[in-house]
């Protein structure tokens, strides 16, 4: 019983050390990134005894330093507790939301089979939904709690945003669940593992190409990122929600950016991409056909492990290219587009998926 | 186009009795009216289809202190028909100051005539919000009166309210009446500015929101108010020069072109041939700075950070032009009084040449990641559309009148310098709406850097300096040397240059559209009134309308393609 504790705890550490370094390697990135894409050299000033090659590691220790010793400013006739309470209501959702999310196959050591994934639920899909839609009672709470007329603007812009768009996200995994026929996000993983026609793998993207770019799309809206970062909208509401937060509270609101950009990157590598699968690895090895080539167990995992992260890095690459090169959409145009646009395509595939699945029952995955 | 003694004859024939004087000097028509005609003469001039004088530039007021009649009002106008000009002038007494006010004919002269009761005290009778528009509102007295002492200070506290606790006043505004939003909810009073992301000019705007919808908005600006007009009262004409930099500080040759060519006019006097293509390339150059600045603001604004970053670097390319020029980068002090600071450097054309390679090709990558981008298009078409007619009666002027499809562009329409040498296109846009605002500015670029192309292809040997002593000061090695020349500068420095008496404006095409310079010479060698009438002040006063039952957001494109720069906004 001890031992079961130990191994979930530190399944749980390490996935909360997972979230929170990839939202401070995030921070780096998209430094970089967008100094890459603007012709500049970008963050250089954190360094070490001069030595600023190491920029990622500095950054990264520098950044939650300098928030860190900077005066929390707490604005007069604010509610003080709900003014404390809105960035952890913010970060708290995003990170559990990843303990659902399988990071490889299972494991055996000393004869026992452990999960590379901090929960297992059989109802992860609506686990992880449900923390997502969490995340707009910080945002209300930050808007509300701030007595600031461009936060309460930015609060009312934040919920009827992410409300609207987790229809669309919604809807999209509703049929992601309809093809894979399971809730337990392991279990969708695993049914992503065959090869279609020996050569294109199996994974969600070429059986819901549409319901992949839907919900990529509101994962962006719901991270609140450019082109839908309206609720921050730096240039008519100054910084929307987060204008009245310093120092650390600040670095929360921050570091939940990251995080839920890590999060919608893992669920659209776990929905769409295959999750922790290596095209054509099977548990023994890699199969190209009739010939095969034979790996340890270990390799086998730690390859899993790989492509999980590179799926997930790859996505979040993306997602910050798409941020530092688009402009902001206007409120009215936002709704349009979630209500109008996404909305009813959302449901078309799903009637399309529906009948599609009664009609050929063999199709089902 | 009607020539000034047509238009003088046209009025006086109408107003046999009203007309106290007319004249023209230097080319300038000017009329003197008696005050209670004032109102007849200007709808007169509008409506007279051989005048057609439909855009108000300016109104300001000369203060002749000791005599009867102290006040002076002067109104500046303009045809965009005819493309000719008028000066009215008209005399009101020291005791009552009240003169009728042309709002009823130009909308547009609703923040002039504010400008001029502020700074002159001279009152409008029938003007609709008759507010201080740069001094706040307990600010004792007018600080362009010439009995108000330049260096008066006022603290800036209320009368009454304790020191350090300065609550500025909020007085009651005729377009903000309370008004209950759609569903009977009460509206929401947000301010923009003075210290807001969007407002990078320093300006305040008072919104009353239902939910994301402007009900009403007023714009107030003034908060980089320096007192233009009194520093340049109390020095010679030369020391102006630095002041007209500091106007629009992001393309300030333009500005320094217009104030030297209007000193010059007083003068009678013309520069040489080189000297006029310099001033030509100069300020080209400058004007592209301007458009990249704003069309790279906008993008910033709408939070495409990249294109922004690419203006600013092909800015960046300007300023080192700029800087071979006259060693200066931004604030460049690089025209002067008769000629300009310094001829152009050896291999400057080659340098442009590489520069604007460069440039054009950072505009396109500008372009590339917004022009087809439909976010970016969708929150610029049919955005802060404002007829063409509508523009003219506010006093709009430059790309943002173009856009709505006036070919108005004094280059083309009053040629100076050598701008009628010269082959270039006006670019017009045909909606009138944000994304044609920001077509007209990309085109206009290019068009610059045509220009400056065919000036440094076309730019003749010869002096840079008129050859007058003066107007012009001796060169610098020449008064190290020479007696005559060392007491030439010396009478230049400590006296100034002394036009003879007279008045005159000078109207040239800035980056954002008229700049004029309005200057009366009491024939000492410090101007008795310097006027710059600036295109940012104008243009800005239609931003309530534009954005009235708009969305909140819509504010921040239609603020930025209007371009107010503050320093020129606010003087």
């Amino acid at each position: 019983m001890g031992l079961e504790i130990l191994i979930a705890a530190v399944k749980a550490l390490t996935v909360i050390l997972m979230v929170l370094s990839l939202a401070g390697v995030l921070g780096w990135v998209e430094r970089k990134g967008s100094a890459l894409i603007q012709d500049r050299i970008g963050a250089n000033r954190a360094s070490i005894f001069g030595f600023a090659g190491a920029g990622l590691v500095n950054t990264m220790m520098a950044d939650p330093l300098k928030f860190l010793t900077k005066e929390d400013v707490i604005p007069t006739g604010v509610d003080k507790l709900l003014h404390t309470l809105a960035p952890c209501v913010n970060l708290f959702p995003v990170i559990v939301a990843f303990a659902a999310v399988p990071f490889g196959d299972t494991v055996e050591i000393a004869g026992r089979t452990i999960q590379l994934q901090a929960v297992q639920l059989n109802v992860g899909v609506l686990f992880v939904l449900a923390m997502a839609s969490l995340g707009v009672y910080g945002v209300v709470l930050g808007g509300w709690a701030s007595n600031n007329r461009f936060s309460l603007l930015g609060g009312i812009r934040g919920s009827a945003q992410m409300i609207s768009y987790e229809l669309g996200m919604g809807l999209s995994v509703v049929v992601v669940v309809m093809t894979f026929g399971t809730l337990d996000l392991q279990e969708i993983v695993r049914a992503q593992g065959h090869m279609i026609g020996g050569i294109l793998p199996g994974w969600g993207v070429f059986y819901q190409p549409v319901a992949f770019v839907l919900f990529f799309i509101a994962g962006i809206a719901e991270t609140k990122r450019v082109p839908f970062d309206l609720p921050e909208g730096e240039s008519e509401l100054v910084s929307g929600y987060f204008t009245e937060y310093s120092g650390i509270k600040y670095l929360m609101f921050f570091m939940t950016d990251f995080a839920e950009i890590a999060v919608i990157s893992a669920l659209v590598s776990t929905f769409f991409f295959g999750g922790w699968q290596v095209p054509f690895l099977g548990d023994d090895g890699f199969h190209f056909g009739s010939t095969s080539m034979a790996l340890p167990k270990l390799i086998v995992v730690l390859l899993q492990l790989a492509s999980f992260m590179v799926k997930v890095l790859f996505f979040c690459w993306f997602q910050i290219m798409v941020r530092w090169t688009m402009p902001r959409l206007r409120y009215d145009q936002l709704m349009r587009f979630g209500w109008k646009g996404m909305l009813p395509v959302s449901l078309l595939n799903l009637v399309v998926t529906a009948v599609v699945i009664v009609a050929f029952q063999e199709w089902r995955v | 186009m009607a020539d000034n003694a047509t238009i003088l004859a046209t009025l006086q024939s109408r107003f046999t009795s009203g007309i106290e004087r007319s004249d023209i000097y230097r080319d300038d028509a000017s009329v003197t009216i008696a005050p209670e005609q004032l109102l007849d003469v200007a709808r007169f001039a509008r409506q007279e289809a051989s005048l057609s004088f439909d855009l108000l530039l300016d109104v300001t007021a000369v203060d002749y202190l000791g005599q009867q009649a102290r006040f002076e009002v002067v109104h500046h106008l303009y045809s965009t028909k005819h493309h000719h000009r008028l000066r009215l002038k008209t005399r009101v007494l020291e005791k009552e100051p009240i003169v009728d006010s042309v709002v009823p004919v130009w909308v547009g002269a609703n923040w002039l005539e504010r400008e001029t009761f502020d700074m002159y005290g001279v009152r409008f009778r029938g003007h609709p919000d008759l507010r201080r528009i740069y001094m706040y509102e307990e600010f004792q007295g007018h600080p362009l009166r010439k009995d108000y002492p330049k260096e008066r200070r006022q603290p800036l506290i209320g009368p009454g309210s304790p020191q350090g606790n300065y609550q500025p006043a909020i007085p009651e505004i005729p377009g903000l009446t309370h008004v209950e939003g759609l569903l009977g909810a009460e509206l929401m009073r947000v301010q923009l500015g003075p210290s807001h992301p969007a407002t990078h000019g320093t300006v305040r705007i008072l919104l009353d929101l239902d939910g994301e919808t402007i009900v009403n908005a007023d714009v107030q600006v003034g908060y980089l108010h320096r007192g233009f007009e009194k520093e340049c009262e109390s020095g010679f004409y030369y020391q102006a020069i630095p002041y007209t930099d500091r106007l629009n500080y992001s393309s300030a040759i333009l500005c320094n072109v217009g104030y030297c060519m209007a000193v010059e006019k007083l003068f009678g006097a013309e520069v040489p041939p080189r000297c006029q293509f310099i001033r030509v390339i100069g300020g080209e150059i400058a004007r592209i700075a301007d458009h990249l600045l704003c069309v790279g603001a906008t993008a910033l604004e709408l939070n495409a950070f990249t294109p922004f970053l690419y203006a600013l670097q092909a800015r960046e390319l300007i300023w080192d032009l700029v800087n071979a020029m006259c060693g200066a980068r931004v604030t460049s002090n690089f025209v002067r009084i008769g000629g300009v600071s310094a001829d152009l450097p050896a291999g400057f054309a080659d340098q442009c040449r590489a520069a604007f390679k460069r440039l054009l090709e950072l505009v396109e990558d500008t372009e590339g990641l917004l022009l087809e981008n439909p976010i970016f298009r969708a929150r610029m078409e049919g955005v802060g559309v404002m007829s063409a007619e509508r523009l003219i009666e506010y006093g709009v002027t430059g790309p943002l009148l173009r856009a709505a499809g006036v070919d108005l562009d004094l280059r083309r329409a009053q040629p100076y310098l050598v701008y009628d040498q010269l082959d270039f296109d006006v670019p017009l846009g045909t909606q009138g709406d944000n994304m044609d605002r920001f077509l007209v500015r990309l085109a206009e670029m290019r068009q610059s850097v045509r220009i400056v192309e065919q000036c440094l292809k076309m730019i003749p040997d010869g002096p840079i300096d008129i050859d007058d002593p003066a107007l012009r000061f001796p060169g610098k090695g020449r008064v190290y040397g020479r007696m005559e020349e060392l007491i030439n500068q010396f009478k230049l420095v400590t006296e100034g240059q002394k036009p003879p008496p007279g008045e005159v404006y000078v109207g040239t095409e800035s980056a954002n559209g008229e700049i004029g310079y309005f200057l009366v010479s009491d024939g000492t060698g410090k101007p008795y009134k310097c006027r710059a009438r600036t295109p940012s002040f104008s243009n800005t006063q239609p931003l309530a309308e534009l954005v009235r039952g708009r969305l909140l957001a819509d504010m921040v494109p239609t603020f930025d393609m209007i371009n107010m720069i503050g320093g020129e906004c606010d003087r």
